[in-house]
């Protein structure tokens, strides 16, 4: 590093801080190393019911609403950004994973997040609804621009396109979770014919209880597959993240009131994509 | 001023067009710098231009809109935004990224 200062300058990780809170200024904690390692490992992971009681009620509450009778909230806020909702786009666990896996230092501060949301879903399953259909894998491969790789260092993963999802109701193992391929990131061959049987040992899934959070790498390869528990709807979150300066699907852009009444920090989730100086509160 | 810098930019390609008689090109994830004037005073009188793969960029320049709606369709094209998935026409972008032939 001494050599480096006397005929350079420092790399900008030296310098750079990752937000130490949320827009709501929770404290972001430090991503576990059993969760650090899962997620590279295995390149999914769930964490089971953050939320309970009351505040998960008010969010499935939204979220139903939202889907049965949509004209009966505002317009800046019908969607999985408003109202109780707009608190999962940046909790503390998403940020704490999102700042180990996708976070740039160059592009990152305290008061900026050094990645940005490419969609934001409500999906709302009954039974007989989610159709199967493998995608992704083999994210060591992908050219350049291609959100769905995943880079692999000494010490250090790298996902620049990363899946989160919160379940609000029960899901049960087998009965419509989503279908995951464990490793598969890292994959450098295509998958056997059984890939297309949703019921092959080739996939990994889950059950977990309402409120629970799932992280998985868009490399990875997964489908959705049909949801078959009579016992309750899947009301589900899906929120997608890339980096500032890339993407797969167009820019997202939330209602301008939404956004406009968003805290400055979470607003940066949603600007303009590209690197040079696209951050706030830090010298570039 | 000379600045040396080094890129982390693996999906960019600079060309240079010397307006005399050369072309130079070079990938800008090698570390460059901008040279000095030439010996007998001549100014360097340049046209540089740089390129991104289709879903990614490095600055958040474009011409004028009035520019780019009157070039033709396929220059265009250079001037897309940044993004991956379907971006380009008459092409088959899903089945030349992917194993399996679905929607994301
Ligand atoms: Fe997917």
């Amino acid at each position: 590093m001494e050599n480096q200062t006397a005929n350079g300058f420092h790399l900008p990780s030296d310098a750079c801080q990752f937000p130490a809170r949320n827009a709501d200024g929770l404290a972001v904690p430090e991503l576990p190393p059993e969760q650090r390692y899962a997620f590279d490992t295995h390149g999914w992971f769930l964490v089971p019911e953050v939320f309970s009681g009351g505040e998960l009620k008010e969010m499935h509450e939204f979220a139903a609403r939202l889907h049965h009778r949509p004209e009966s909230i505002p317009e800046s806020e019908r969607g999985p950004l408003g109202g109780p909702l707009q608190k999962l786009i940046d909790h503390p666990l998403v940020v704490s994973l999102l700042n180990e896996f996708m976070a740039h230092p160059a592009v990152t501060s305290s008061e900026c997040y050094g990645f940005s949301v490419e969609s934001t879903s409500l999906f709302y399953r009954t039974p007989g609804m989610g159709s199967f259909g493998p995608h992704n894998g083999n994210g060591l491969l992908r050219f350049p621009g291609d959100v769905h790789y995943y880079n692999a260092f000494p010490g250090k993963g790298h996902s620049p396109h990363t899946r989160i999802v919160w379940e609000l109701t029960e899901v049960k193992k087998g009965q419509g979770g989503t279908l995951l391929v464990t490793g598969s990131h890292k994959s450098v061959y295509t998958a056997p014919a059984d890939i297309q049987n949703p019921v092959s040992d080739i996939w990994s899934t889950y059950g977990c209880p309402a409120g629970s959070l799932l992280f998985f790498t868009e490399a990875l390869t997964h489908s959705a597959t049909t949801w078959t528990n009579t016992d309750n709807d899947r009301i589900a979150i899906f929120n997608l993240y890339s980096p500032v300066d890339s993407g797969f699907a167009k820019l997202y852009r939330p209602h301008p009131e939404l956004l406009a009444a968003m805290p400055p920090l979470r607003q940066t989730l949603f600007r303009d994509r590209y690197v040079v100086g696209n951050v706030n509160g830090a010298s570039v | 001023m000379w600045i040396p810098r080094c890129g982390r930019r693996a999906c960019s390609l600079r060309l240079a067009h010397s307006l005399h008689r050369s072309l130079i090109l070079f990938t800008e994830s090698m570390t460059i710098a901008s040279g000095g004037a030439n010996a007998d005073g001549a100014g360097r009188v340049c046209v540089s231009n740089l390129y991104n793969t289709v879903a990614s960029r490095w600055s958040n320049w474009v011409p004028h809109p009035r520019l780019v709606a009157a070039m033709p369709p396929k220059r265009q094209t250079l001037f897309r935004e940044p993004y991956a998935g379907g971006n380009v026409i008459n092409g088959d972008f899903e089945q030349r990224t992917s194993a399996y032939r679905a929607e994301i």
